[in-house]
């Protein structure tokens, strides 16, 4: 991407050098010829003094471009830069004309008086031409600079919200895992293929988790397979004290959801409601599609804590990742219904532009 | 050393259970699967060391402990806990983190052991002895406090708030209810709002309703009424 931008910057550099200094000279030369006397016809012979003149100011002003880089102006501060340009432009407003002499005064020795006339104008003309060279030369850069900050900041607010929708995926709760991983050890001596099976729904669950990390969105289906699979862990763990039961509309399986979301709903149902209830308690997932949007209620045994710091913060991680998916398309809603709390989230069925 | 193991989970006590058999001086005689499981169990099989699950349903571990009178040797027992343990003052107790390294149970069994003192169980019908230990926590911070250090107790509604140290935590318990189970030979109650602790008395000023004005280390003032300065004296026989 960066080889074609300076080719054809470095052909529009070569351009603009060729074009401008040509027409400078061009009109300078004939300028002064033509108020010498004699009328247009007598340019044509001061032939050779036109391309000279070309070829040495591309010479110095290439030579000066070159000086620029190597002192890095470019980089300075307007100000700065104006201290340094103005003489600059004085010191080749002088050089280029004077470089030209020589050749004019070997070429026609008898016209020294009239070169002698001309030569203060012929200053302060390339003066402004170098120093107009100079805007042209800066302006760009400073504009490219400009554009190029620009671009950076669009860029850092684009890995930014990146960066804040990747904290916000949830990722396996630690409590749940070594509760998990102690679970799994009592059972090897208690029941060891009930052992193998929870490894194995440990590994797929930890698997999905570092999946989820680097996907945003997943089928209903496979967030739900994974819900089944993260149920029957805590099945184990908790014994008798937990039933569950997913009923998942046919239509709704294909639906894209932000990953691990309704996992992460179902896991705080456990932690907050089933887990802290002596008597256990049930969890329900459901999901159904009206007017073209996808509902899913996960609905757990339990109350609302409101002085719950943990659930008020994964309660605003989950709304604002939705929030930078969809924008204000998707809702979150949790309330209390008897003794349950339903948690219920809408999401447009095509993800579409956010 | 007689143990008792509160957990909900069925498997991690089992789990506890086994790897306690190769630990010498421990036998587990009971498990408990709530808070109220344990009360019972405590109050049954006066346990000396306690294997408690920080995480319980219905009520935390540290809830539990501090319903107790008087706490025994505490191991607490966590699948991931970064905060709620932190909150001790120094190494007032020893927790492990499930599951449970065989060599770092081993460890904490014997801190506990060096710990526990020697003389028999608390016993409820009789006083706390004064270094036996009272759980007591006040927002995020908990202590194990040894009865001796507590300065002053004083009545608040149906709570206790305790003076020791620079630290004022409430205990959910009535003065009465503490007052009960405290050695009369160590504390005495100033009035009805107050009980001090006869060691950190530092002054006694003659006080005009013919009690007294007590001074007690650490800057506390509390008053002595009549009837107790009458009690005071024949105890004390000033």
């Amino acid at each position: 991407m960066i080889g074609p931008v300076t080719v054809r910057r470095a052909h529009v550099y070569w351009l603009c050098q060729i074009a401008g200094w040509s027409s400078w000279t061009f009109v300078g030369l004939s300028y002064a010829y033509v108020m010498s006397g004699g009328g247009f016809a007598a340019m044509w012979p001061y032939l050779p003094t036109y391309i000279s003149g070309i070829v040495i100011s591309i010479g110095w002003s290439s030579l000066y471009r070159l000086f620029i880089r190597h002192r890095g102006w470019s980089e300075l501060p307007p100000g700065k830069l104006l201290l340094r340009v103005i003489p600059a432009s004085f010191a080749l407003g002088v050089v280029i004309p004077y470089t030209n002499m020589p050749l004019y005064l070997i070429l026609y020795p008898e016209r020294a008086v009239v070169f002698g006339l001309w030569v203060l104008p012929a200053v302060v003309g390339t003066t402004w031409c170098v120093g107009i060279w100079n805007v042209a030369y800066f302006g760009v850069h400073y504009f490219e600079r400009w554009r190029q900050a620009e671009l950076d900041k669009l860029q850092l607010a684009v890995i930014a919200a990146e960066a804040k929708l990747h904290g916000l995926m949830s990722q396996v709760n630690p409590h749940f895992l070594f509760n998990c991983l102690n679970s799994v050890r009592a059972l090897v001596v208690e029941d060891p293929a009930k052992a193998q099976t929870a490894v194995t729904a440990l590994s797929e669950l930890m698997r999905y988790s570092l999946h989820a990390s680097r996907i945003a969105t997943v089928s209903l289906e496979t967030e739900i397979d994974m819900v089944r699979t993260y149920l029957s862990l805590e099945e184990v763990r908790l014994d008798d004290r937990l039933t569950s039961q997913i009923d998942i509309a046919a239509d709704t399986c294909g639906v894209q959801i932000p990953t691990m979301l309704v996992q992460e709903l179902v896991e705080n149902g456990v932690k907050h409601g089933v887990e802290r209830l002596p008597g256990g308690g049930s969890i329900g997932v459901a999901s159904w599609l009206d007017d073209n949007m996808l509902r899913v209620r996960v609905t757990s045994t339990g109350k609302i804590t409101a002085h719950d710091g943990s659930t008020r913060v994964g309660l605003a991680n989950a709304r604002e990742r939705l929030r930078l998916l969809y924008g204000e398309r998707a809702s979150l809603a949790l309330r209390e219904d008897g003794r349950s709390v339903v948690a219920e989230l809408v999401v447009p069925c095509a993800l579409g532009a956010a | 050393m007689k143990a008792l193991i509160i957990d909900d989970e069925r498997l991690a006590r089992n789990e506890l259970r086994r790897l306690l058999e190769a630990v010498r001086d421990v036998e587990v005689v009971g498990e408990a699967r709530d808070a109220d499981d344990a009360l019972t169990q405590i109050a049954r099989l006066a346990p000396e060391l306690l294997f408690l699950d920080v995480q319980m349903p219905g009520c935390d571990g540290f809830e539990l402990l501090e319903r107790l009178d008087d706490a025994p040797s505490v191991i607490f027992t966590t699948a991931f806990d970064h905060y709620a343990l932190r909150a001790f003052e120094v190494s007032a107790l020893d927790y492990l983190v499930k599951p449970i390294a065989p060599a770092r149970l081993a460890a904490a069994v014997a801190k506990a052991a060096a710990r526990t003192p020697s003389a028999a169980p608390a016993d409820p019908d009789r006083p706390l002895g004064r270094t036996q230990r009272i759980f007591v926590r006040d927002g995020e911070r908990c202590w194990f406090v040894p009865v001796e250090d507590i300065v002053l107790i004083e009545s608040e509604g149906n709570y206790a708030r305790l003076h020791f140290a620079e630290h004022r935590p409430l205990l959910p318990r009535s003065l009465n209810a503490i007052g009960d189970r405290l050695d009369p030979a160590l504390f005495f109650r100033a009035n009805r709002r107050q009980i001090i602790n006869l060691e950190r008395i530092e002054s006694l000023t003659p006080w005009p309703n013919d009690g007294y004005l007590v001074k007690l280390g650490g800057g506390l003032e509390v008053e002595m009424s009549r009837r107790q300065a009458r009690l005071f004296h024949a105890r004390t026989r000033l």
